[in-house]
């Protein structure tokens, strides 16, 4: 009962005009960025991050919210009418939604789109509103082995799932940690391998390497190819009829369900939400041959999964500080920024600025609901602008974001040179989706590692001495036997680079 | 083995391979640095401990990695970039980044910014000046007036005099 007044008066605070403004703002560009193919979620979070150093706390986590899950609905259109993807999540939804799209039924197809993330991402906030403070109650009950538990859950399940080898995620994963052990030591303070640069005290800022990895290694990516534009299917009537609604309803519930589970598990993400529903969908329906064909069910399914899966993500993250997904990894960073560490006394602590946001979540759906159904047409414009034009702008913005961090010139180096990196791993099909998650959780993992062997004067059986630290340290290693003895991946045929999950 | 399977002058495998021993030499150096370090100390784990097990884990993940590489047949192998066009377009846009990144530490964010924009689109594709100066006057001067007058973000200020004194770069 609690939550629920206090989620009314988040409400009453998010629908300030300056929060709603930063929310239309946060729902604008993250679909904007959904839209474009050549910048993903995290980029876009990443590349933005730094203009909202000097705006209110509650604000700026407002618009990078409204970014991140606006991106799950921008990206839905280019499947839809192109059969390209603007972001990972929307892959699965290409499938039959681009098959709609070849029969006249585009329209339909993002409207079911669209009502079907509306309806995963508000069912998805109402339960991060039940759900949130009792997982932060548990939460309090997680001493440092726990914690070392639940963040190797995360990176075992991501390396796991991403990418199409075991060697090419652990080796992502691993170079996310090495990333970062420069700087000071997280326990005792005292420099290490900053090979004697007074700029390097501070460590590798993970905002630099981020854009760098995916921003400008996808800019890279995309300029190879020669880009002539592409034709998309016309967008006719919005009007769903009765039997649309019959195959539609059922699955939207389902897909919000499994999207939802899935977002509080760290490591999985809105794109494994997806493939899963679709996944389900076609094995209950009553016409599976019509899956792949343009089947509406097919569409409504996975976008009620990856936008409840975004929202749910949410959970964790404010309950835990633990991110399941590189974007959300972003938006713990900038809760850190803005002085707020998210986790178990954040809804003691920040309870005004928590229930704001949540609530905002809310407002955000609705506005992209509106933003994405009537101006359908004016999204698919923003495609006839020049690639040529777009890239460049993408590394202006880039190199403005990292200068802003610290007001280095080294921020911006170090950028280009993760640029390169990042460009070469895409070649190779590395996933970068482990290294986002290791680069931000890397310290918190070190420092509960050893926190945990300073509490047990180096006995390593303080693992297996409390039920939760032994059922996940025994989910986690279940899942890296699975992942290390399953066959490759890559003839799944999902489309999807590596289920690079997120970028 | 098909003539499919035989290797091209650098292609993916290669680069693979390559950024494995990059990988096996950053395990390596780690894992020494960790050692150099403070393994273990009065209190438990010392700065030296997460690196040293870091590093040993990498070197062997690569090494198993380029065995790997080399015992398994490599049906897939393709070219890094496909064709010349290609080559020369990213390499165009890795040039105009570094020449981008020391333009902006000395001549500040607007002026690099504005050639910037006029010069590379049009290296990729072939632009009307007509659609890339207003562009890149909005890229430059735009985006500089948002983000250091609107949102207070500090951007690269010109180090030299001549341009500080014309107060609009």
């Amino acid at each position: 009962m609690d939550q629920i007044l206090a989620f009314g008066s988040g409400f009453a605070a998010a629908l300030q005009p300056e929060n709603l403004m930063f929310a239309f703002i946060g729902c604008l560009i993250g679909t904007l960025i959904g839209v474009l193919p050549g910048i993903g979620p995290v980029a876009g979070i990443a590349i933005l991050l730094p203009i909202t150093f000097n705006m209110d706390p509650g604000s700026a986590l407002i618009m990078l919210a409204a970014i991140y899950y606006g991106t799950m609905y921008g990206g839905t259109i280019t499947s839809v009418l192109m059969n390209v993807p603007g972001e990972s999540a929307s892959v699965v939804t290409a499938i039959d939604g681009y098959e709609m799209a070849k029969q006249g039924r585009a329209g339909q197809a993002l409207a079911i789109a669209a009502i079907g993330s509306f309806i995963g991402g508000c069912i998805a906030t109402l339960g991060i509103v039940l759900m949130a403070i009792p997982l932060s109650r548990l939460g309090l009950l997680f001493g440092p082995p726990e914690f070392f538990g639940l963040v190797l859950v995360g990176f075992s399940l991501l390396i796991g799932l991403a990418g199409n080898s075991f060697i090419k995620s652990m080796l992502a994963a691993l170079f996310g940690l090495a990333l970062t052990l420069p700087g000071l030591d997280p326990m005792i303070g005292t420099t290490r391998l900053t090979f004697g640069s007074v700029d390097m005290l501070d460590g590798i800022g993970f905002i630099p390497v981020l854009m760098g990895l995916f921003g400008i290694s996808e800019v890279l990516y995309n300029i190879e190819k020669s880009h002539t534009s592409i034709s998309t299917a016309p967008v006719r009537s919005l009007r769903l009829s009765r039997e649309d609604w019959g195959f539609s309803l059922m699955p939207i519930f389902r897909g919000t369900g499994i999207g939802f589970f899935i977002g509080l598990i760290p490591g999985l993400g809105a794109a494994t939400a997806s493939f899963a529903s679709h996944a389900l969908e076609k094995r209950v329906s009553k016409r599976p041959e019509m899956f792949g064909k343009g089947a509406i069910e097919g569409v409504a399914a996975p976008e009620a999964a990856n936008n409840a899966a975004a929202n749910a993500s949410f959970i964790p993250m404010l309950a835990l500080g633990i991110p399941g997904s590189p974007s959300v990894a972003l938006l713990l960073g900038a809760f850190l920024i803005n002085g707020i560490t998210p986790g178990p006394f954040l809804f003691r602590d920040h309870a005004d600025l928590v229930w704001m946001l949540v609530a905002s979540m809310v407002i955000g759906n609705i506005m992209l609901l509106i933003m994405n159904l009537p101006l359908v047409r004016l999204w698919t414009k923003i495609l006839d602008i020049p690639y040529a034009l777009l890239f460049s702008l993408i590394i202006i913005f880039a190199v403005v974001g990292s200068y802003a961090v610290n007001g280095s010139m080294l921020d911006v180096m170090i950028m280009f040179v993760f640029g390169i990196i990042g460009y070469g791993f895409r070649k190779i099909d590395i996933p970068m989706a482990p290294i986002a998650l290791t680069l931000v959780l890397g310290p918190q993992f070190e420092q509960s590692l050893r926190q945990s062997l300073v509490m047990s004067n180096g006995d390593y059986s303080i693992f297996f001495r409390g039920p939760i630290s032994i059922t996940l340290i025994t989910i986690a290693v279940i899942s890296v036997l699975l992942a290390c003895f399953k066959p490759s991946r890559r003839s799944a045929g999902s489309g999807l680079r590596g289920q690079d999950s997120e970028v | 083995m098909n003539s499919a399977a035989k290797p091209k002058v650098f292609d993916t495998v290669h680069l693979y391979r390559l950024f494995l021993l990059g990988f096996l030499g950053t395990g390596l150096l780690l894992a020494y640095e960790g050692f150099q370090l403070r393994y273990y100390g009065r209190f438990g784990p010392g700065s030296g401990f997460f690196p040293v097990w870091l590093g040993i884990g990498m070197t062997a993940i690569s090494l198993a990695g380029l065995v790997q590489s080399f015992r398994t047949p490599h049906a897939d192998r393709q070219p890094i970039i496909e064709n010349s066009t290609s080559v020369w377009r990213v390499a165009a846009v890795l040039l105009s980044l570094v020449i981008l990144s020391f333009a902006i530490g000395y001549a500040g964010f607007r002026l690099p910014v504005l050639i910037y924009m006029i010069i590379l689109p049009r290296l990729v594709a072939p632009l009307p000046l007509r659609v890339l100066l207003p562009v890149a006057l909005l890229a430059s001067f735009g985006v500089g007036y948002v983000f250091e007058s609107l949102l207070l973000v500090r951007l690269p200020a010109p180090q030299l005099d001549f341009l500080t004194s014309f107060g609009i770069f």
